[in-house]
């Protein structure tokens, strides 16, 4: 580390800061704090594509290391680098064709009764490796503005920012993605209450 | 997705239907059944769990960081001591301290204006300033010569002397001697009979001298 021996107090934004001035330590701390959730944040908005996930988490730090004054200070690092993170996942769907799976909105009575059937028989594992399936069912946008709010627990007005849409759109895709999940493990959770 | 999602969105991430208070619950069965609640929970619930274990399971490639530290060293390189340091010194000032350091540095500016004359030449004046400094100092000194002093103490004393009338009420002496007077007057112009004077006589045993108060008392001028 630097002159000092811990930045484990010191703000992302401040950090940044370090960096820009020549703090090794400072961007090793931003590294430490980001690279995990990045890479899986991508890794989802890039349906589970890990080796490509790997790819651009390597080419966004490789930015911030090369031009570290893109970070606009005034703005809250977590958000722009997310943004950034999102952005590339974006350039990547489009360059590479990646076939978006659409999720199935409307699911037949009869997909439903089968699907019921199905799991029905099974167990909480299996129940978890369902969830999982159908999460990755979701349409990419909607998987990432569910992810940004469960597991990063960022506000409906930075995720707006971070995928570029309005607050209601969030709001919007959030609770499609309770609701399509819910009614998708809706035999699942017949059979746990049965 | 109106305020009612976002309402029912903030109540599954923080309560289950059994925690709901009685408005709150009268306002999801509103949108959904219990069960629907219950199991939009569960499955939020779920989905965060889930993706909480798929992301321990992923780690960055370790030739990331080796790769970065790599181009980071050479980066370095174009970087300064000075600006190392200052990286560590200078701190980002929030626009109101900034604000308010200005303002402080015009009053203190105007203030200095104020002190020294403008117009003119400036004068420095030296001025001396003298400080008295009191200190004790013991000093022993030999014992040369006792002279004895006699010293006569007089004590005076101021007593206050205050002056007593005494009133003396003339009226009773007055009487007495207007009715002595009265009395002497009656017993001088009393006849006495050769009896009252021999019995005043044989009372006094034979004494010459006449007690003329006797005499008085016994025509009862006097008492």
């Amino acid at each position: 580390m630097g002159l000092f021996s811990s930045h484990k107090n010191t703000s992302d934004e401040e950090l940044m800061r370090l960096y820009v001035n020549g703090s090794k330590s400072a961007f090793e701390e931003i590294y430490h704090r980001y690279s995990q959730r990045l890479l899986h944040f991508m890794f989802k908005m890039l349906n589970n594509d890990e080796e490509k996930a790997q790819d651009l988490l390597q080419d966004l730090f490789m930015k911030i290391v090369e031009r570290p004054e893109m970070f606009d200070a005034s703005r809250n690092f977590k958000s722009w680098i997310f943004t950034v993170a999102a952005n590339q996942c974006r350039n990547e769907y489009r360059r590479s064709h990646y076939v978006e799976i659409e999720a199935d909105d409307t699911l037949s009575n009869e997909a439903t009764d089968s699907y019921k059937q199905l799991i029905a028989q099974i167990d909480k594992d299996v129940f978890k490796k369902q969830l999982k399936i159908e999460l990755n069912r979701l349409s990419r946008d909607h998987k990432t503005v569910f992810i940004l709010r469960i597991k990063e627990g960022f506000s409906i007005k930075e995720i707006a920012e971070i995928m570029d849409c309005s607050a209601g759109t969030v709001k919007s895709r959030i609770f499609y993605c309770v609701r399509i999940l819910a009614k998708r493990l809706e035999a699942f959770h017949h059979l746990k209450t049965n | 997705m109106s305020n009612t999602d976002e309402k029912l969105l903030a109540l599954l991430e923080s309560k289950s239907y059994n925690q709901l208070s009685k408005v709150e619950r009268d306002f999801v069965t509103e949108h959904l059944s219990a069960g629907a609640y219950e199991l939009q929970r569960e499955v939020l619930f779920a989905s965060k769990e889930l993706v909480e274990e798929e992301s321990a399971f992923l780690t960055p490639d370790p030739r990331i960081k080796s790769n970065l530290s790599k181009v980071m060293a050479g980066r370095q390189q174009g970087v300064s001591v000075f600006e190392r340091i200052a990286a560590y010194v200078i701190r980002p000032v929030p626009a109101y301290q900034f604000a308010i350091a200005l303002a402080l540095l015009v009053m203190l500016f105007t203030w200095k204006l104020n002190v020294v004359p403008i117009e003119g030449e400036v004068v420095y004046k030296e001025k001396i300033v003298y400080q008295e400094l009191h200190d004790t100092v013991y000093v022993d000194k030999p014992v040369v010569e006792i002279q004895t002093v006699e010293k006569v103490i007089r004590v005076v004393e101021y007593v206050e002397q205050g002056e007593r009338v005494l009133k003396s009420n003339p009226e009773p002496y007055l009487s007495e001697k207007d009715r002595m007077e009265e009395a002497t007057a009656k017993y001088h112009a009393y006849a006495f009979t050769d009896q009252q004077i021999q019995q005043h006589q044989e009372k006094s045993f034979g004494n010459s001298s006449v007690d003329t108060r006797d005499l008085a008392r016994l025509i009862g001028v006097l008492d």
